[in-house]
């Protein structure tokens, strides 16, 4: 999606209004959770669906 | 942030307190009057100075658990023309003494109460060593913003283990001892209690401590998540 709109990652932290080592954590799946107010944000910057930017993934453990 | 400067100050005092009662702990314990090491010890050291070329071997015993048959001590002093007062002792320390040679199975056991009592004591010692690096880390910590450090839940559980470890290695040498001592007492009016003697106080800490410690790893995994939380 980023690459669709030619967006880097800092440019997108910055618009989203979160540190680039925070988007750093939710681009490599590291994150344990997401706020609302963030995906929120996320989507409205990238004029997008939240299904557009999160998949579901059987965790490998189970 | 006034809580966590709030926090910080009750660390410092706890830090302070903690200093100042270990060493008021310490010179209790060796000062003349003190109660541990000076009845141990120091009793032990006198003992041998005043008789320095005695052929005996003396060995002093401190028995915690003494059961007397009736109360038959009378107490001097105690009481007034028409109240009597007497005792039954429930501690007593006994002083055997024995010609050189005639003392090995004593010797035997009393070498394990001690080298029990001195690794005790040094496991205790650690614990007090620990917990100044606990306290110093979560100031530390708190300074930082990052309390539930993984460290600091395994210095948590060592005390833990530590202090269940040196109470029974204390229990063990008072048990030593009062085995080595019972047959003294076989045909007399006193009893010395030869069951194990737990420590169920201290093992009760030493299992608080392991709940806070699980506590802190919860709040640790917690805090994680939190700070995951993007």
């Amino acid at each position: 999606m980023m690459a669709k709109r030619k967006m880097s990652l800092g440019e997108l932290a910055e618009r989203v209004d979160i540190t680039p080592a925070n988007m750093s954590i939710l681009k490599t799946g590291k994150a344990k959770a997401i706020r609302i107010s963030t995906l929120d944000a996320i989507c409205r910057v990238l004029d997008c669906q939240p299904g557009d930017i999160i998949e579901y993934r059987p965790d490998t453990d189970e | 942030m006034k809580t966590k400067k709030v926090i910080l100050r009750r660390m410092t005092v706890l830090y302070v307190v903690f200093f100042v009662v270990i060493a008021l702990g310490i010179v209790r314990s060796f000062a003349e009057s003190g109660d541990t090491v000076h009845v141990g010890f120091n009793d032990g050291w006198n003992n041998t100075m005043t008789a320095p070329d005695s052929d005996n071997v003396g060995f002093i015993y401190e028995l915690r658990t003494v059961r007397g048959t009736a109360y038959d001590i009378p107490v001097c002093g105690g009481g007034t023309d028409s109240v009597m007062v007497c005792a039954r002792p429930a501690l007593l320390d006994i002083k055997v003494e024995m010609p050189d040679g005639e003392q090995t199975t004593e010797m035997s056991s009393n070498t394990y109460a001690v080298l029990y009592v001195v690794l005790a004591a040094l496991l205790y010692g650690s614990i007090f060593v620990i917990l100044f690096i606990v306290i110093g880390s979560l100031r530390r910590s708190i300074r930082r913003d990052d309390v539930f450090q993984k460290s600091n839940i395994a210095l948590t559980r060592t005390i833990g283990i530590l202090l269940i470890a040196a109470s029974l290695l204390f229990s063990l040498a008072s048990w030593l001892e009062a085995k080595a001592a019972a047959p003294y007492f076989a045909n007399g009016p006193y009893v010395i209690d030869t069951s194990f003697p737990f420590n169920m106080g201290e093992i009760m800490l030493g299992v608080l401590i392991f709940i806070i410690a699980e506590i802190f790893s919860i709040s640790s995994m917690l805090s994680e998540e939190q700070k995951l939380t993007i």
